[in-house]
């Protein structure tokens, strides 16, 4: 494989110019064939003193005239892989920029021999690796919490829906078999359970899982009957046996008790 | 004497006790170390110190006449833990005391015959180490499989050539022997005896790099995980320097008996945010840490002439005893530990900003500092008002993003909150701002980072239900970047691949069972584990807040009756 350099007359922002080309090699995998590039060398601003600017803060120099020199490994030298021309070159001379309200395409023209890095050495700055290439992060902040979203309210005001049993009620034995063994948590728990198992209007599910529970609980046994030393506080002396007020309740009628009184 | 089996076990615990899950685990043996595991675990000292009482034990175990025979390493203990743990140790305290010479195996191996008491003047693998990949290279991987299956992240790894072997130690010992003593001589040279914070005192050191071996200039410029790892170590030796000053560090390399070394004798407290649900107002806390290795249960500590005994929260913390004000904030706060005598106080430090992200385990309105934000997380960050302009630097030059500023304390404008920050550019060498600890923190290590959303969170076990798995997307500067999934039950490749990044990727999860996901693009690579758990495994919690009511002079709870004390 010989390494060589495909030149390109192009008018824009050097810098931004250099990384659409760069991205372009990164998205279409062209890294093997395209391994840096070198733009021509510009006169710089004198004042040596000033920090180097950032991305984010540079203006960008939109009407210069460079050449681009993009490095290429293929068998000969002016040999450019199908790739490279398709997905690369192809793609730099069909690209416009705006400027002034005029659209400019960013290459002029390009030079159909390649260079070796010899006979360009002199004209042109440093290479630049493609793998130096790094892009910012889209910002992308959470949504805020809703505080008026108050379970305690009976009624959604935008909603007018019958309140019934979706079919999806797998999620539903998900949601109470989750429920049950996390004990306790925070309403966002609650609500995110709701949203991750496709249970809409988490507010509306509490009063369906109340719902619920007073249909299920015409089928539950009775409790057994409680302990006459239950209320043992209330005995005049300390003779009566210290017993748990609700021994005689045992699960699900005690869990399921707990959430309609948590709910009410 | 204490066992091989003793110290096998305390060394082991003494690494993951107080860890958080997901961090990177260096068995990072040294003497001190070993003294700390020594006291600690409360094993019986009979040699001059504890590195010849380990050493001893060792030899016991795995050295017959000239020759090591490593068999008895091979399995697990009754416990599950690997049996080769404190012999792993050992290696590493062999690459600790390597010091700055060129890193070599002749180097390696003589301080390894030294550890294990053979002659010195021979070089070369002990006897019954002929060969690296069958003697040794086996309890590196099996010490690595465990740590995974705990939900840690391996760090041990073979290197190249000549040092395939002798890599695994070696990357385990993260500040040699000669590099705490450089250390040690910075801070003494410059007096640096305030009490400052990790990320002041890395920003400081960071400016000094050059007085530093090129061991820690190295480490310096590490990733995110092996930075975390060299701030703590570095802030370990500093606070042992304000301890104990220089007078020890021209003394044996090994800790003598009569040598009185105090570690840190204080315990200390992040803060916890939190938000009242109906009105959103914003409450902080006391966040004691559990610090590494402990291993005594009960913590009690003096909080307003009351004495409350710390409760475990999750690895590495305990719950939020205490709520905090602006002004516990400014000035910081000390609290008498009246339990364990071993400590002095519980301690908020003094601090200009803290960086909080969301609650890891569970979707909740916590924030804490549980870790470094990864790239791509979004972060709370509470400062000072005096930091507003370096942010603003920050801002403007496009390397971070926040999306809303509140006064959190009523009474106080002293503190800012920066709401939905997140770091969005790599560039950060060249910013020039007054608190470079704000940009030694802030500052990414990384250039890729995997992260999960969606998905449903079981709180404590770490891990997701199977069916409601999380997305991953790959977090990072570069455009796109490899994504490798292995399978650790089956130790299965299941996914491998080139996907952009910034985007979630759709993944067909194997089944129940942890996963490794390691992405990489330039340079080190990324790593993170995840477990999808089977439904019916979910864990029954027994209730844990109970209601209470008072009635004169009496607390009602279920059945039980307490007189409340006047």
């Amino acid at each position: 494989m010989t390494r060589w350099y495909k030149g390109f007359r192009c008018k824009g922002d050097p810098e931004t110019i250099r990384n659409i080309v760069v991205k372009q090699v990164h998205d279409n995998d062209l890294a093997c064939f395209v391994t840096s590039v070198k733009p021509e060398k510009i006169k710089k601003n004198k004042n040596k003193g000033a920090r180097k600017t950032s991305v984010s803060s540079r203006k960008p120099q939109c009407n210069i005239e460079f050449y681009l020199f993009v490095a290429i490994e293929s068998d000969e030298i002016g040999k450019i892989p199908s790739l490279v021309e398709s997905q690369l070159v192809n793609f730099l001379e069909q690209r416009e920029q705006e400027y002034k309200s005029k659209l400019y395409k960013i290459i002029q023209w390009s030079i159909p021999e390649g260079f070796i890095s010899e006979e360009i050495k002199g004209m042109t700055e440093a290479d630049f690796d493609v793998y130096s290439f790094t892009q910012s992060i889209p910002y992308k902040p959470h949504q805020r919490k809703q505080f008026n979203d108050n379970f305690f309210e009976l009624l959604d005001t935008s909603s007018t829906e019958i309140e019934t049993i979706p079919e999806n009620y797998c999620n539903y034995e998900k949601f109470l078999y989750l429920l049950s063994t996390l004990g306790q948590g925070t309403w966002e728990t609650f609500k995110r359970v709701c949203q991750t198992l496709e249970l809409e209007k988490p507010r509306t599910i509490q009063r369906q899982l109340f719902a619920q529970l007073v249909k299920e609980s015409a089928s539950w046994n009775s409790i057994a009957t409680p302990d006459k030393n239950r209320h043992w506080w209330n005995s005049r002396d300390d003779s009566s046996e210290r017993i748990s007020q609700w021994q005689h309740s045992r699960r699900p009628h005690a869990i399921r008790a707990v959430i309609l009184c948590s709910i009410l | 004497m204490a066992s091989y089996d003793d110290w096998n076990q305390a060394l082991a615990s003494s690494f993951l006790k107080g860890v958080p899950r997901g961090t990177k685990i260096y068995l990072s043996v040294d003497d001190e170390l070993i003294r700390e595991t020594g006291q600690n675990f409360l094993l019986s000292l009979v040699a001059e110190n504890w590195t010849q009482d380990f050493q001893l034990a060792l030899r016991q175990q795995v050295v017959i006449g000239d020759c090591i025979d490593l068999d008895s390493l091979r399995g697990r203990t009754s416990e599950g833990i690997p049996k080769c743990v404190a012999f792993l140790g050992a290696t590493v305290l062999a690459a600790y005391h390597m010091g700055e010479k060129k890193v070599s195996d002749k180097n390696y191996f003589t301080q390894l015959r030294r550890v294990l008491g053979f002659p010195t003047n021979v070089s070369g693998r002990p006897n019954g180490m002929n060969e690296g990949y069958a003697a040794e290279e086996p309890l590196w991987k099996m010490w690595n499989l465990w740590l995974q299956e705990y939900g840690y992240l391996a760090s041990a790894q073979p290197g190249e050539g000549p040092k395939t072997y002798i890599n695994y130690p070696i990357s385990q010992s993260i500040l040699r022997y000669t590099d705490k003593e450089r250390l040690k001589r910075l801070f003494k040279d410059n007096g640096w005896k305030q009490r400052w914070q990790k990320e002041t005192i890395m920003a400081y050191v960071r400016q000094k790099a050059k007085d530093l071996t090129k061991h820690i200039k190295g480490l310096l410029n590490g990733s995110r995980h092996s930075y975390n790892a060299v701030s703590s170590a570095i802030y370990e030796v500093y606070e042992d320097w304000l301890e104990n000053g220089l007078a020890l560090s021209d003394q044996s390399s090994e800790t003598s008996r009569s040598a009185v070394q105090n570690r840190s004798r204080i315990l200390y407290a992040d803060v916890y945010r939190t938000e009242q649900y109906f009105t959103g107002e914003v409450e902080y806390y006391l966040y004691p840490k559990q610090p590494r290795g402990f291993t005594q249960e009960q913590v009690e500590v003096l909080f307003n002439n009351s004495t409350q005994t710390l409760v475990n929260d999750r690895p590495g913390w305990y719950q939020p005893p205490s709520p905090i004000g602006a002004n516990e904030l400014i000035q910081g706060a000390r609290y008498a530990v009246v339990s364990p005598t071993h400590f002095n106080c519980l301690m908020l430090p003094q601090r200009d900003f803290w960086i909080l992200v969301q609650d890891p385990d569970e979707e909740s309105s916590a924030y804490a500092p549980w870790d470094s934000p990864r790239l791509g997380e979004t972060f709370i960050l509470l400062c000072k008002q005096e930091l507003r302009q370096d942010l603003e630097r920050l801002r403007t030059e496009g390397l971070m993003q926040w999306n809303e500023e509140i006064e959190p304390f009523i009474n106080s404008s002293d503190w800012l909150e920066l709401h939905d920050c997140m770091i969005l550019a790599q560039d950060w060498d060249e910013v020039i701002v007054n608190h470079q600890e704000l940009k030694e923190a802030l500052q990414p290590r990384d250039y890729l980072s995997i992260n999960f959303s969606g998905g449903l969170r079981v709180p404590k076990v770490g891990g997701w239900l199977e069916g409601q798995e999380p997305l991953v997307t790959i977090s990072g500067f570069y455009p796109q970047a490899n994504l490798k999934i292995v399978y650790l039950p089956k130790d299965k490749l299941t996914l491998e691949g080139k996907y952009k990044t910034n985007t979630p990727i759709p993944i067909q999860w194997a089944g129940t069972g942890d996963y490794l996901l390691t992405s990489d693009y330039v340079g080190e690579p990324v790593e993170r584990l995840v477990k999808i758990v089977n439904w019916k495994t979910l864990p029954l919690e027994p209730p844990k807040d109970y209601q209470k009511l008072e009635l004169a002079s009496c607390q009602v709870c279920g059945s039980v009756i307490k007189t409340l004390s006047t």
